[in-house]
This record gives C-alpha cells, sequence and structure tokens, in this order.
C-alpha cells in the first residue's frame, strides 16, 4: 500500500493554481521567481524536462529566501509545495520507471525523493506552526484534535504537509519509525479536504483516489470510496485534466485485476485535450506520459496481460 | 544461390529453430509494495535479469492484486502464475506439516528456529519438490505477539477479550473455544474495521504489521510472549523452473539464498524497531513471568497437542522438530556452561 499511496503526486498540477504567493507578502524578487505568475508560467509549460532541471533553482531560492525571512508563511508555502512536487513529479517518478531495469538507481532516487518529500513537508509544518505554535508537537497524540484549529486559508499548508509525509512514507521501503505517523499524514490530507475540497482543482481528490484505493482493506482503505473522489475530481476539472483517470486506474483497476478498466480509463487520460487548459498543460503532459507508460508495461501490473 | 548464401540461411534456420529461450517467471506475494520484502523479491529479480543475460525475468506481483495465497496457488497450478512468496499459512496447504513449526510455544526463538530449518529444511524441500514446488529460499515474518485492548499476561486475560481470528478453520476455532477463549474469524480486512466497532478486541500479529496497518493503536498492549513463529519461502512452478538453462539455476538459487539471507537480518531489526516506534505511539508491552508463560505451555500441551498432532500435522515431524530442539538446546547449555577447572596436579 504505502509504496502506491504517493505515485500520483506526479499527476499533481504542478505548481499551477495552489494559491502560492497569493498574500504578496513578500518582496519584487522573489515574487518574480516564487510568486503566482512564475507558478503559472511553471504550469503552462509543455516540456517537463526543462522544468525540471529550472526547478532546483526556484527550490534553493525558496530555502535562500527563509533562510532571511523564517516567520514568512508564503515563502514557506513555496518552498514545500516545490519540494513536494519536484519529488514526485521528477524524482519518484523516474525510480519507478527504474526498477526493472536498474534497481540500485532506482533505489538510490527514492532515497533521494524521501529527503526532498520530507524537506517539503517540513517546510509546510513550519509554516503552519507561524500560527498555530506547537502544531507539530501535538500531532503525534491526536493528529485530528491538533489540526481542528486550522482554518481554511491554510489547506495548501495542510496539503503539502500531508502530500510530503505520505511520500517519504512510501519510499522509506517500510521504515518503522516513518510508517507510524501514516495517521497524521492521512489525518492533515483529511483536515485539508474538509476545510476546502475543491482547492487545487480538486488534488486533494486526487491524493485519495490513491488512498483509498491503495489500501481497501487492511489498512482501512476503500474502492467505494475511491471511486467518489474519482467522481468529484472529474467533476471539478470537467473531465478535462488526465490525472483522476491515471490515479483510478493505478490505485483501483490494477487491485481488481480489471484490464479492460485499466485500458479504458488510461484512454481517456490521453483522450485530454493538452491545449485546452494552459494552466493545466504540464500536469496533462506529465499524466499522459505516466499513461502511455502504463500501458505500455500492463504486463508488470496484470498477471493475465500476455493472454490477452 | 551461391554456397555462402545457402551456409548463411541454413545458420540462420538453425538459430531460429532453437533461440535462447527467454524465461518469464510471474511471482505473486500478500507482501506489500514497497515493504522488505517485495526489496528482497526485487533485489532477486534484478540479479537474474544480470546473471541471466537477460533470458530470466522475475516479474513480481506484490499486494496480493494476484489474489490471497490459496488462490495465488490455484494460478500457479493453472499456470497463470509461476511462483509464490507464501507464508506459513499458504505453505501448509501444500505440506500441512509446516504447521508443526508454528505450533504455539514450540520454537521459542530465532535460533532455535534457524536449528530447525537447519535440519528439517531439506525434508520440507524434497516434500515440496515432489509436489512439482521448487524452494529459492525460507524467510520468516518474524514471530506472533498477542495485541490486545487490555492488557494481557495469562491466559484469562485474553479470554476475557474478543481474539480476531483470521479465515476459516473450524477446527481450530472449536479448540480455541473448548479453551475458553472467544474467537471471532473475520477476513485480515475486516480486522481494522472490527477494532474500531469494538467487535474484537484482540489480535495475535508480528510487530511490523501490527504497526504497518496501524491496528496497534486501537489495542494498545502487546503481551511480551513470543507465541509462534511466521516461516514462510518462495517457491516456483518446477516446470518453469527446469525451462531455465541448467547451468544458470545454481547461480540464480544461491542468488535467491543471498537476497533470502538478507532479507531476514532486516525482518529482525524491523520487528524490533516497530516494537521502539509502537512504543513511542503509546503501545505498552506487558511482561509475561517465567511462571505465567509455563501456564501457557501447559495450557497448549494440554488442549492444543491431542487435537493437533497426529491431525493438522504428523506425530512424525512434531517429534522430529522437539528432538532438533532437544538437541539444539542441549548444545547451547554445553556452550553456555563455564569450562570444568582443570584437575589439580598430585
Amino acid at each position: 500500500m504505502h509504496r502506491s499511496l504517493m505515485r500520483t503526486l506526479v499527476l499533481l498540477p504542478l505548481l499551477g493554481g495552489c494559491g502560492v504567493f497569493r498574500q504578496s507578502a513578500v518582496d519584487g524578487v522573489s515574487e518574480a521567481f516564487l510568486g503566482g505568475r512564475a507558478s503559472e508560467v511553471y504550469a503552462a509549460d509543455d516540456d517537463p524536462e526543462l522544468v525540471r532541471d529550472a526547478l532546483p533553482f526556484n527550490l534553493k531560492t525558496s530555502e535562500i529566501l527563509i533562510a532571511q525571512n523564517p516567520g514568512n508563511t508564503a515563502l514557506r508555502l513555496a518552498a514545500a509545495s516545490g519540494f513536494v512536487q519536484y519529488a514526485a513529479a521528477f524524482v519518484d517518478e523516474e525510480a519507478d520507471r527504474l526498477v526493472t531495469s536498474d534497481l540500485a538507481r532506482a533505489r538510490e532516487l527514492q532515497k533521494r525523493a524521501g529527503g526532498l518529500y520530507q524537506r517539503g513537508r517540513d517546510h509546510a509544518l513550519a509554516g503552519l506552526e507561524l500560527a498555530h505554535p506547537g502544531l507539530r508537537g501535538r500531532l503525534p497524540a491526536d493528529p485530528a484534535a491538533a489540526l481542528a484549529a486550522v482554518v481554511r486559508p491554510e489547506v495548501p499548508l495542510l496539503f503539502w504537509a500531508g502530500a510530503g509525509w505520505a511520500g517519504a512514507i512510501s519510499v522509506s521501503g517500510g521504515n518503522p519509525a516513518l510508517t507510524a505517523d501514516l495517521p497524521i499524514a492521512i489525518a492533515l490530507a483529511r483536515r485539508a479536504l474538509e476545510l476546502d475540497e475543491a482547492w487545487g482543482d480538486g488534488v486533494i481528490h486526487d491524493f485519495f483516489i490513491m488512498f483509498e484505493g491503495g489500501s481497501a482493506g487492511a489498512v482501512g482503505g476503500s474502492e467505494q470510496r475511491a471511486r467518489e473522489h474519482f467522481r468529484r475530481a472529474v467533476e471539478l476539472t470537467g473531465g478535462r485534466k488526465a490525472s483522476p483517470y491515471v490515479a483510478l486506474a493505478e490505485a483501483v483497476s490494477v487491485r481488481r485485476q480489471d484490464l479492460a478498466e485499466f485500458t479504458e480509463l488510461l484512454g481517456r487520460a490521453l483522450a485530454v485535450d493538452i491545449s485546452a487548459e494552459p494552466r493545466w498543460r504540464l500536469s496533462n503532459t506529465l499524466s499522459q506520459r505516466k499513461a502511455r507508460w502504463l500501458l505500455d508495461h500492463a504486463a508488470d501490473y496484470f498477471i493475465e496481460e500476455e493472454q490477452r | 544461390m551461391s554456397c555462402r548464401v545457402i551456409v548463411l540461411l541454413a545458420v540462420l534456420c538453425l538459430a531460429m529453430a532453437n533461440p535462447a529461450a527467454a524465461v518469464v517467471i510471474k511471482l505473486g506475494t500478500i507482501a506489500p509494495e514497497g515493504s522488505p520484502w517485495h526489496d528482497a523479491l526485487q533485489d532477486i529479480a534484478a540479479a537474474w535479469q544480470k546473471l541471466s543475460n537477460g533470458q530470466v525475468t522475475l516479474r513480481i506481483y506484490p499486494g496480493g492484486v494476484a489474489g490471497d495465497e490459496p488462490d495465488m496457488l490455484r494460478k500457479m497450478r493453472i499456470g497463470q502464475l509461476n511462483a509464490v512468496a507464501l507464508t506459513s499459512g499458504g505453505l501448509a496447504e501444500i505440506i500441512p506439516d509446516i504447521r508443526a513449526l508454528t505450533f504455539p510455544l514450540l520454537v521459542r526463538d530465532d535460533g532455535e528456529l534457524a536449528a530447525v530449518f537447519e535440519k528439517l529444511g531439506p525434508r520440507f524441500s524434497a516434500v515440496l519438490d515432489a509436489k512439482g514446488y521448487k524452494v529459492l529460499t525460507w524467510s520468516s515474518a518474524g514471530w506472533v505477539y498477542f495485541f490486545s485492548r487490555r492488557p494481557v499476561t495469562a491466559p484469562e486475560d485474553l479470554r476475557s477479550q474478543k481474539l480476531f481470528f483470521w479465515g476459516s478453520d473450524p477446527q481450530y476455532e472449536e479448540l480455541l473455544k473448548q479453551s475458553g477463549f472467544q474467537p471471532m474469524p473475520l477476513a485480515v480486512t475486516d480486522l481494522l474495521p472490527s477494532l474500531q466497532t469494538g467487535l474484537v478486541d484482540a489480535f495475535a500479529a508480528p510487530p511490523a504489521a501490527a504497526l504497518s496497518f496501524q491496528w496497534f493503536a486501537l489495542a494498545p498492549y502487546m503481551a511480551d510472549l513470543k507465541w509462534q513463529p511466521l516461516p514462510g519461502a518462495t517457491v516456483v512452478s518446477a516446470k518453469v523452473w527446469g525451462e531455465i538453462p541448467a547451468e544458470l539455476r545454481p547461480l540464480l538459487e544461491q542468488a535467491a539464498a543471498a537476497a533470502g539471507g538478507r532479507l531476514q537480518a532486516r525482518i529482525d531489526a524491523l520487528n524490533d524497531q516497530a516494537v521502539e516506534a509502537m512504543r513511542q505511539r503509546g503501545l505498552s508491552l506487558t511482561r509475561v513471568t517465567p511462571e505465567t508463560e509455563a501456564r501457557w505451555q501447559a495450557l497448549v500441551a494440554e488442549k492444543g497437542i491431542p487435537v493437533f498432532v497426529g491431525t493438522r500435522f504428523s506425530r512424525e515431524i512434531f517429534e522430529a522438530v522437539q528432538e532438533t530442539l532437544r538437541a539444539y538446546r542441549r548444545t547451547r547449555e554445553e556452550a553456555r556452561r563455564p569450562e570444568a577447572p582443570a584437575p589439580a596436579r598430585p
């Protein structure tokens, strides 16, 4: 379950539509590199490699700015979302592709992704701590109670904290100290869902498609709830975003060994018109790349694929 | 057509008639993706790919996507799967005598389990071989402990709580009832919701599972009593194994055994770390004194042995395990005893 938990993070709206820096609480230079307009520029790009090479500069810039302004929530949010998405889309994702051809390299990348996920999570938690001192220390005892005071404008921080934490668990190889924190990661994402389920163009629903679908059964997930999140994610994005289709195919169709549904969902993901929504261009480009890869490697997921 | 072309065509035809056949082995496991067990299987897959120069591909289907263990064994029989990483429950479907190893409180620690495997492993492997399964590696998922809503040290503490009972095994269930326990037969997927609703209060599991599936949060007491070991094995269909070039097989087997050895060390550490992680999050360990443990032992001997020995597993294997344990304990005791002082010279 844990590994599949975060796979869909590569499908998130990379730095787009996430409310980064909308508060205009930073200076002009910061705004230029990390602000909302910068996010839109990244999100509208159709060249993932260019974005992959450009992002590390932004990530380090955000950390330099944080060092100078540690109490700035907007900077924390920019760093949190940037680190988690970079880890998922360009490090963890590459690890997934290399598992069967270069396992040693795949494991190195997973380890690196784990560090980046945790960095993103820590920036998000630090951002939440600015308004809620001592929050992190209260999370282990009763996550839901600790998060009760968090309010709607803090949804982005909540989500990136949960996503980063879950991502770190997913690549930890079952590390008990990290695995034990899974309820906290889920509580953070659940609180975000409660406060603003439509935030980020349905990205919280994408997260829960994978969590509910990937953990159906023993850990308390549910295929039915995964499908409800899928329905809502498609509704929120008008079917013009490919990520919900890929998430459901990977989390639920594989578990059910339903190759027909898998193929149909990925076909729908590939049918999304990338040029129709510039704000989702990068996300859709990455999702379609993933969909093609999954279809090409269906035999790795379906035991009866070759008898088709 | 020149002679050269004819020779070339002949060579080409020969090559086509006898290609270096690629073997794909599909392996199913209930171990979750990203778990140490899955990692070990990936290690084997990578080693086989390299050693066979791409001729042998091990394709892993983790997380139970290929079904539960009885289902995977059925798929093996009809050729949909070629290999399975089995826990003791699945293994017992093929070789019931393996249950002698998991008989409660019989094998008491890792050293004893290793001694039993060293002595009886080849015998189990031979039986599996005769049934068409080649053992790649023996393994263990650690030790099963009781986790409960209220503290458990003695048998009566557990009798007062509803005990999760995995799957359908009427004989075992009846035995538990006759011994005064309250078994609740359920699928493992029902354990978490049943703990939440109060349908069950206690379960037996290795610490890593109690942590990984978050069951411990609802049953925060762990009795410090190694109830039973959880041995397992990765088996491959002998037929498919025979399709691998003979000179490659020993190399692949060695690679699988090496991965199994590394996994074992990791599992032992993982369970210890899991207990520590759970303790930091509210788990309490209840100590079981030697006197109380003796009461558990007496209960098992009185109720379990008459029902299990000779029915669920053979008396012969049970006695062989006991004999192996006696010999191992004797040797260990002697090794611990301080050397006798040299006799004084007259």
